[in-house]
C-alpha cells in the first residue's frame, strides 16, 4: 500500500484544486469523475502543479471504498494526483500516485483508484464514450479494476462479455430495462461477484468497476452512471389513412344547385302560367 | 293587375327555391370561413422556446473544487419515478383518450398505440410532473383498420383552448394551448419536439396535411404545444 505508482505521462487523467479558480472556458472543460475501488483504505486524494502536495491541495477527504465521486468541471491541462491514507501527511509519500497526466480539454474521464492483476494499488485513468445512443437504448461498459484474473460478465446467467483482464474495458448498447448482471472467471458461470440487478435508464451510459481482491475475497461492484446520451425518436408515425373526408361542402353545394334549378324551372312555370 | 292563382303559386315556389339556394350557399360559405386555418398561435415558436438550451456545464460550486462522493454500490442510486400520465383531454375539442406509454420501434421512430381510443406518451421523455423538459403525447389521426383517432380533432386545435393531462396517481395537470402547426414529416425537428430540458411543456402530435396513398402515410404533421397552468 504505501509502494508510489506512478502513472506514464501519456496516459490521460486527473485533477488538481491549484489551477480551478478561473475556468477559462466551461465549455472546454474537462468532466472528471473519480472511483474508489481499494478495498479497505479510506484515503484522502490531493491534486497538484508539482510533485509537492499541501493541505490545501485537497481534492476529497474521507473517501471510501465503493464510492464515486460527482463530476468534477476542470480545464483541460496537466495534473499530478496522489492519494494518502486519510488523515495521512501530504507531504509524505503518497500510497497511489499519478504525475504529469494530461487531462484533454471536452474530456469524460473516470479515475480509477484500484488495485491491479497483482494486487497493487494503481490509478488508471478511463476515457468515457459519451457518444448518444439510440433512442429507447442504455450503454453498459464493465471494467476489470480488481485484483483477479480474466473474468466473464454474465447478464441473466449467460456471459455477455468474455476474457476481460484488468484494467480493461468492453461496452455494449443495449434495450433500455433491468439486467441482472454477474462476474465470473472467465471460461465459468459460476458468479464471484453478484448477480445485482442493474437499471439501464434510457439514454444513459452505467459503467460497473469490478473492484477488490480475489485472494481476500473483497470483490465487489461500483456503478457509476453518465447521463444525457439518449436520442430523440426518428418521426411520429401517427396515420396510416386519411381522414374521412367532411361531405359538408358537397352536401351544400348540391343543395344550392337543386334549389337553383327548382327556382328556375318554377319560375318559368310561373311566367307560362301567367301568360 | 291581378295573374291567374296558378301562376302566384308557381312564383311562390320559385322564390322559396331561391331562398333555400342561398341559404345553402351562405352555410356553404361560412363552412369555409370556419376551417381551422393550417396554423394557429404560435406553435413553432412554442417549440423553439424549449430549445434544448446548450447550457454550458456549471463550474463546480467553490473555488477549489471539493469533489462529494456517493455510494457505488448497484441499486445504490435509484431514479425517482414519476407518474406516468394515463388520460387526455380537450374538452372543446372532444377529445377524451387514454395515455399508454411507448417506446420505440425497430426503425427508431415513436411506437403510436393501434387501438382508435388511445394515444401514447413518450415514456423515455419528461413525464407532466417533471420540473424540465417536453410530455409528448402522440396519436393516429387515422388508421386503415379503424378510421378515426383519438387525435384526429387535433387540426382544429386553436391556441387558448384548455387540454388535462390525467397521472396515474390521479393528479391533474392543467395546460393551456399555445399553437398548432403544420411540419413536413421529414422535417420534423425531433430534438425539439422531444426536448429534454427547457421549461415543461405538453406536445401533442398526430399526422395531416396531404395524405399520400402510395406511402399509407400523411405528408405532414400536426403539432400542439401547450403550456402548463397553475
Amino acid at each position: 500500500m504505501r509502494r508510489v505508482i506512478a502513472a506514464s505521462a501519456a496516459t490521460a487523467a486527473l485533477s488538481l484544486p491549484l489551477v480551478l479558480s478561473t475556468p477559462a472556458s466551461a465549455a472546454d472543460d474537462a468532466s472528471v469523475v473519480v472511483v474508489h475501488g481499494v478495498p479497505g483504505l479510506t484515503v484522502d486524494v490531493y491534486g497538484s502543479a508539482d510533485d509537492s502536495y499541501s493541505a490545501d491541495e485537497a481534492l476529497l477527504q474521507d473517501f471510501e471504498p465503493g464510492t464515486v465521486t460527482d463530476p468534477v468541471s476542470l480545464p483541460g491541462g496537466t495534473y499530478n494526483l496522489a492519494v494518502f491514507p486519510a488523515g495521512g501527511d501530504p507531504s509524505g509519500d503518497p500510497a497511489i500516485e499519478a504525475t504529469g497526466v494530461e487531462v484533454p480539454a471536452g474530456a469524460n474521464i473516470s479515475v480509477v483508484a484500484h488495485l491491479n492483476a497483482d494486487g497493487d494499488p494503481v490509478l488508471t485513468p478511463f476515457v468515457n464514450d459519451v457518444d448518444p445512443v439510440a433512442a429507447g437504448e442504455a450503454r453498459i461498459v464493465v471494467r476489470h479494476t480488481a485484483a483477479a484474473p480474466a473474468v466473464d460478465i454474465l447478464a441473466g446467467g449467460e456471459p455477455v462479455f468474455t476474457g476481460l483482464t484488468n484494467p480493461n474495458e468492453d461496452s455494449a448498447d443495449l434495450p433500455t430495462g433491468s439486467v441482472s448482471a454477474a462476474v465470473a472467471l472467465a471460461g465459468t458461470t459460476d458468479p464471484v461477484i453478484g448477480p445485482a440487478d442493474l437499471d439501464l435508464a434510457e439514454g444513459t451510459s452505467t459503467i460497473v468497476y469490478a473492484y477488490g481482491s480475489a485472494e481476500d475475497d473483497t470483490l465487489a461492484l461500483a456503478v457509476q452512471t453518465i447521463g444525457g446520451l439518449h436520442s430523440s425518436p426518428s418521426g411520429v408515425p401517427s396515420g396510416t389513412a386519411d381522414l374521412p373526408a367532411d361531405r359538408t361542402p358537397f352536401a351544400l353545394t348540391a343543395i344550392a344547385v337543386i334549389a337553383l334549378a327548382a327556382a328556375g324551372a318554377t319560375g318559368l312555370r310561373a311566367k307560362r302560367t301567367r301568360a | 293587375m291581378t295573374a291567374p292563382p296558378g301562376a302566384r303559386r308557381w312564383g311562390v315556389a320559385s322564390v322559396a327555391s331561391l331562398a333555400v339556394a342561398v341559404g345553402a350557399l351562405l352555410a356553404l360559405a361560412l363552412w369555409v370561413a370556419g376551417r381551422p386555418g393550417e396554423t394557429s398561435g404560435d406553435g413553432a415558436a412554442g417549440l423553439q422556446g424549449a430549445t434544448p438550451t446548450t447550457s454550458a456545464p456549471t463550474p463546480a460550486a467553490t473555488p477549489s473544487v471539493r469533489a462529494t462522493a456517493r455510494p457505488a454500490a448497484p441499486g445504490a442510486s435509484r431514479r425517482p419515478v414519476t407518474p406516468a400520465p394515463v388520460r387526455l383531454r380537450v374538452p372543446d375539442l372532444d377529445v377524451d383518450a387514454t395515455v399508454r406509454p411507448v417506446g420505440v420501434q425497430d426503425d427508431g421512430a415513436m411506437v403510436i398505440p393501434a387501438a382508435p381510443t388511445s394515444v401514447g406518451w413518450y415514456r423515455y421523455g419528461a413525464a407532466p410532473s417533471d420540473p424540465v423538459g417536453h410530455t409528448v403525447i402522440a396519436g393516429h389521426v387515422a388508421t386503415r383498420e379503424d378510421g378515426p383517432g383519438a387525435l384526429a380533432p387535433l387540426t382544429e386545435a386553436e391556441e387558448g383552448m384548455r387540454v388535462e393531462v390525467t397521472d396515474a396517481d390521479g393528479t391533474v395537470h392543467r395546460y393551456v394551448v399555445e399553437g398548432r402547426t403544420l411540419i413536413r414529416k421529414k422535417a420534423l425537428p425531433v430534438d425539439d419536439v422531444f426536448a429534454r430540458d427547457g421549461p415543461p411543456r405538453l406536445v401533442l402530435v398526430t399526422c395531416g396535411g396531404e395524405y399520400l396513398p402510395e406511402l399509407r402515410s400523411h405528408r405532414d404533421n400536426v403539432v400542439v404545444t401547450a403550456v402548463p397552468v397553475s
